[in-house]
């Protein structure tokens, strides 16, 4: 492959690749979308007498 | 749809996944070693037909390395997105293997798999060997840190929990490092990885041999593999072995189940042959013994008795009611923290604190569980029972079978008589499918053996799990499956493809470029 095909074909495949990053950080995994767990959800999952933890929900 | 509930759909998830992915990491872990072992034969001796075998034996490598990548990155979005408690209570401990394993073995064979396949008109032989020796040492070291973050979670070693940030946290990286569990199946899971990429070689070429064509080249990769095959199967079964022992020291409800051993073996123990496991009674049917051979296994001792279920139950019976001691104590802690009579109680009773977590399944405010509770949750500490004994019974029997094939391939190839057995070479190639049976039955041993915990005697696998709806795994989990398939048939049609077009026939090449790595 000449360079330059080479050169056009790494600069699409990176920009898809980071294009598809970037909407992923911002559409799936932005700070927003994310529970929060720390000692406060650990404490609850755990020690709270009314949480059942998980247990038997289908929907 | 169907009942299942998010605890089960996420672990599905993860079982599946998980289980494709080992589809791949065998052949890799093995192949590449045996590309190195072929290369170095080619530098060693300049004949170019070795060189044809790493490239032709590497194409193939390289086809299955690509999916096991794709695969691997999955599962570690899950322990983030589906298995968040699990990921805060000990990503402490767990994240720093799979980050090392990124950072060093990854990033190793990943580099030097690009030199592997674009490199061969660019580098010396030897600078060329050299590559291919570091991405077979990348694997290897890949499967050390990812084994020693899973024997973490068989046998939870150098970590205490800190009831101020609800987490596990480390206190001596180098019992992680060194954890015994994670040595031994690091050690055994590689030796079957030996095994499978002997298997793969041994069988294609047993297939040219069956038609008459490549007879040179398959004859000489036949050698490799037998050679290989044979010292790995031997270790696989020495080191599973090592791997039994060190469950019956740290795990003992585990071998008590793959035993399906109801009441306590005495000294010295026997070793269940066959059987069937009676769920209801109790009971295991129609065994067969072995006399001792347990008691080998599981103590490395005549004069020790070994645990069976029902008295293992007892014990958690027990366990459970000191951690509910613990339980009550970081209560208090946590709605106190300056308070050090709380935390004397809880330093006293920590280790016993999970196995009081395993009432919340049964009811939601623990410290009020009735003695019927109490004992139903010591008994939710025995895992799938049929399941275990009947994987660890088949994969301990293609183990065995290896080494006989092994054998047989290795003084038909001494002898140079490997291409005139048509019976061998069908039996070679029919076995192809049976070291990835062992494989995942192997896993399946390990980690249905673990349950009910995520991390043993620590955390209980439902209370790891994220608050996602069922909805959502479903989605993912019909997700995995439709891409996993699709995957699944591009990768056979590559490999059955490249397999059967076969190697280039060798070109005259008398002499290696040796000279250039001086």
């Amino acid at each position: 492959m000449a360079a330059s095909g080479l050169r056009r074909s790494l600069t699409i495949v990176l920009t898809i690749k980071i294009a598809v990053i970037l909407g992923a950080a911002i559409f799936v995994f932005a700070p927003s979308k994310r529970p929060r767990i720390d000692a406060s959800a650990l404490d609850r999952q755990f020690l709270d007498p009314t949480n059942s933890a998980n247990q038997g929900r289908t929907q | 749809m169907t009942s299942l509930d998010v605890v089960s759909l996420s672990r599905l998830q993860f079982g599946l996944t998980a289980l494709y992915h080992f589809l791949f990491v065998p052949l890799t872990l093995g192949l590449s070693i045996l590309l190195g072992v072929m290369e170095s034969v080619y530098v060693m001796t300049g004949r170019a037909i070795w060189k044809e075998m790493t490239k032709f034996w590497g194409l193939l490598f390289g086809i299955n390395f690509a999916m096991g990548v794709a695969t691997g990155i999955t599962m570690e979005f899950q322990f983030g997105m589906n298995w968040a408690y699990y990921s805060h209570y000990v990503g402490d401990i767990f994240g720093a293997p799979l980050a090392i394993e990124g950072l060093m073995a990854f990033f190793l064979e990943a580099t030097f798999i690009g030199l592997f396949f674009f490199g061969w008109e660019k580098l010396s032989a030897l600078q060329h060997l050299t590559v291919t020796w570091l991405v077979a040492l990348g694997s290897n070291i890949s499967a050390l840190w990812i084994l020693i973050a899973n024997g973490w979670m068989q046998y939870p070693v150098g970590a205490e929990f800190n009831p101020a940030t609800m987490r596990m946290e480390v206190t001596s990286f180098m019992e992680v490092l060194f954890n015994p569990v994670a040595q031994a199946k690091f050690v055994h899971t590689v030796s079957a990885g030996y095994v499978t990429g002997s298997m793969f070689v041994l069988a294609i070429s047993a297939y040219y041999l069956l038609k008459g064509r490549h007879v040179e080249f398959a004859k000489r990769s036949m050698t490799v593999a037998a050679s290989f095959g044979l010292a790995s199967a031997l270790s696989v079964v020495v080191l599973g072995d090592e791997s039994g022992y060190t469950a019956g020291e740290n795990q003992k409800m585990k071998i008590a189940a793959i035993e399906a051993m109801w009441e306590t073996e005495p000294a010295p123990a026997s070793f269940t042959l066959f059987g069937f496991p009676n769920l209801e009674k109790h009971t295991t049917e129609y065994e067969v013994k072995i006399p001792w051979v347990l008691g080998l296994i599981a103590t490395r001792s005549l004069d020790k008795e070994v645990p069976g279920i029902k008295e293992l139950v007892a014990q958690a019976e027990q366990r459970i009611k000191n951690g509910l001691v613990a339980y009550d104590a970081l209560e208090k802690l946590r709605a106190d923290p300056s308070s050090a009579t709380e935390k004397a109680r809880l330093d006293a009773t920590a280790a016993d604190l999970g196995h009081a977590l395993l009432l919340k399944k049964i009811r939601p405010d623990v410290r009020n569980a009735t003695p019927e509770e109490i004992a139903k949750a010591a008994w939710s500490t025995v895992p799938a029972v049929s399941p275990l004994f009947w994987s660890f019974r088949i994969m301990v029997g293609l183990g065995f079978y290896f080494i006989a094939l092994f054998a047989v391939a290795f003084v038909l190839a001494s002898k140079r008589r490997l291409d005139r057995y048509r019976l061998f070479l069908w039996a070679a190639l029919l076995s192809l499918p049976l070291p990835w049976i062992a494989a995942e039955l192997g896993w399946i041993v390990a980690e249905v053996g673990r349950q009910p915990w995520v991390i043993e005697g620590v955390l209980p696998t439902f209370l790891a799990v994220s608050n996602l709806s069922a909805a959502n795994v479903w989605t993912t989990l019909i997700g995995f499956v439709v891409f996993y398939s699709t995957l699944a048939v591009v990768d056979v049609f590559l490999m059955v493809k490249t397999a059967k077009a076969g190697p280039q026939e060798p070109r005259t090449e008398p002499t290696v470029r040796l000279a250039a790595a001086e």
